[in-house]
């Protein structure tokens, strides 16, 4: 197989069935955002990803370990990733109201 | 409000894409924002998905039942446009994914047939193959409406005649008060009792297309169930709704997504493509083909000179023929193929709008193109809707 990814983001396959961690970077906006967290944020941020169990979810926290919200967006890519060691980080682009746009790459 | 529906693993080959959602998945998550406390989402998962299904419900605020299935189910695209390849298609489940509520929303499901009593249900079949009248069935209902796209609509109705014959014959012969047809770039037709009136698109500069059926039943189902909006207006909202996730392909929609926005909204007027294009081998050929039935099942009337000229020496009076009474081009320009490019040139000078397909562009060839209006997408469905909507008489967004 060869040829170049023609997109400029969005991850991918490296092969015919392989997900490729390195190559994931997308924008989302967050999920269930906790509006007393979210005013103690700004565009620029860095946060963690995390997956916790109670409620099971895709997070991202600060640094103080509060709870920003959760990530929906291509799940099962991260999950898989995440199951392989990846870790990721949430960039924040955007926040209008409760609403927050990240940044998601590898770590 | 309860969803019915499937979690399925959808994977996309170009653009890479692998996610697990499925309708059920998306519709409930899409709705959190305006039917708040009172969703859940019933739907089958195998003991492979379910931890992962959880991480999405859980995440979206979502509350889940699920009933056990026997095996994971993907939905593998090559492209957002192509038909996709069903894996664990045998997948059956060890319980019922029924549902007694006051406002539901019921998705046909791969494993099983839903089953689900409500005073107002939407009921979207799901099954654009082997659909017959049974399928409809089991969901009784105070005041049913049915979400079907074009090809489930004909189906249903047994035979090829218009589709507002075949909208009118499917309601007459069903239970439903309301039908509504989605009908790719063209829009959706409402049809009831007594009146069938259609309502435009939203066009959007990018085109995720995968689910959109989805999103706009979510959105039908919020504001005609739940809202009990008139079944137009409910209409426009699950067009919104839709347009918001092509644009966006976000799961958590604001409720502000849902709000009826005429300004927005495409009055299509009867156009043509043209599809420009090189078929000198299989590739070339396979995504002409592609691309032409893509949109023609979409609401698109096309020339496509492969099909409608055909291939020899003799063809390029016919070709430009055709160009001249079109409205809009496509043309997938990679590699820069000296055909191609000439016909490019000719729409220009005639003020066809043309949107070129390129992964491969050189810088060089951009100069002339964009210098001379020529919109690139570098994905196939962004292409393909943008190209519709041009000849529908839509602004073409760079």
């Amino acid at each position: 197989m060869s040829g170049g990814s023609g997109s400029s983001s969005g991850g991918g396959f490296g092969g015919d069935s392989g997900l490729d961690c390195a190559s994931i970077n997308f924008d989302a906006f967050l999920s269930s955002v906790d509006p007393a967290v979210v005013k103690d944020v700004e565009e620029g941020d860095v946060l963690r990803i995390e997956l916790h169990s109670d409620p099971r979810a895709l997070v991202v926290v600060l640094p103080d370990e509060r709870v920003l919200g959760a990530v929906t967006r291509k799940v099962r890519e991260l999950l898989r990733c995440i199951q392989q060691q990846v870790q990721f980080r949430a960039t924040i682009k955007n926040i209008t109201g409760g609403d927050v746009e990240v940044h998601i790459e590898p770590v | 409000m309860i969803v019915l529906g499937g979690t399925y693993e959808e994977i996309c080959r170009d653009p890479a894409s692998i996610d697990l959602i499925g309708s059920g998945q998306r519709a409930a998550a899409v709705l959190r924002s305006v039917v708040a406390d009172e969703l859940e989402l019933i739907t089958a998962v195998d003991d492979d998905t379910l931890s992962d299904a959880e991480t999405l419900a859980q995440g979206g605020g979502v509350p889940l039942r699920v009933v056990e299935r026997s095996e994971p189910v993907r939905f593998i695209y090559a492209t957002p446009l192509s038909a996709p390849i069903v894996s664990g298609a045998r997948a059956t489940i060890s319980g019922e994914i029924e549902a007694d509520a006051d406002v539901a929303l019921a998705f046909g499901m791969l494993e099983t047939r839903v089953r689900a009593r409500a005073r107002r249900l939407v009921f979207d079949p799901q099954q654009p193959q082997d659909l017959t009248p049974l399928s409809l069935g089991p969901v009784e209902a105070d005041h049913l409406a049915l979400v079907a796209n074009a090809a489930e609509t004909q189906a249903l109705a047994g035979g090829s005649r218009s589709l507002e014959e075949a909208a009118q014959q499917l309601l007459a012969g069903s239970a439903a008060e309301v039908l509504i047809t989605k009908a790719g770039a063209r829009g959706a037709l409402v049809t009831t009792g007594d009146a069938q009136e259609w309502i435009g698109p939203h066009p959007t500069p990018e085109v995720w297309p995968i689910g959109s059926g989805d999103v706009f039943a979510a959105g039908f189902a919020w504001a005609w169930g739940k809202e009990e909006a008139d079944p137009v207006e409910a209409a426009r909202a699950g067009s919104m709704a839709a347009a918001h996730w092509c644009k966006s392909q976000r799961l958590n929609l604001p409720a502000e997504a849902f709000k009826i926005s005429p300004s927005s909204e495409l009055a299509p007027r009867q156009g043509r493509v043209y599809l420009a294009g090189p078929f000198f081998n299989v590739a070339e050929r396979w995504l002409i083909e592609l691309v032409n039935e893509s949109m023609r099942s979409l609401g698109g009337f096309v020339f496509s000179p492969l099909h409608d000229v055909g291939r020899g020496h003799d063809i390029a009076a016919q070709d430009i023929a055709g160009l001249e009474d079109c409205t809009a081009m496509l043309a997938l320009l990679d590699y820069c193929d000296p055909g191609t490019m000439f016909e490019v040139g000719w729409a220009r000078k005639f003020d066809i709008p043309v949107i070129g397909l390129s992964q491969q562009l050189d810088l060089e060839a951009m100069k002339m193109l964009s210098g001379t209006g020529v919109v690139i997408r570098e994905d196939l469905s962004s292409a393909v809707y943008q190209a519709l909507w041009a000849s529908m008489g839509a602004s073409v967004v760079g």
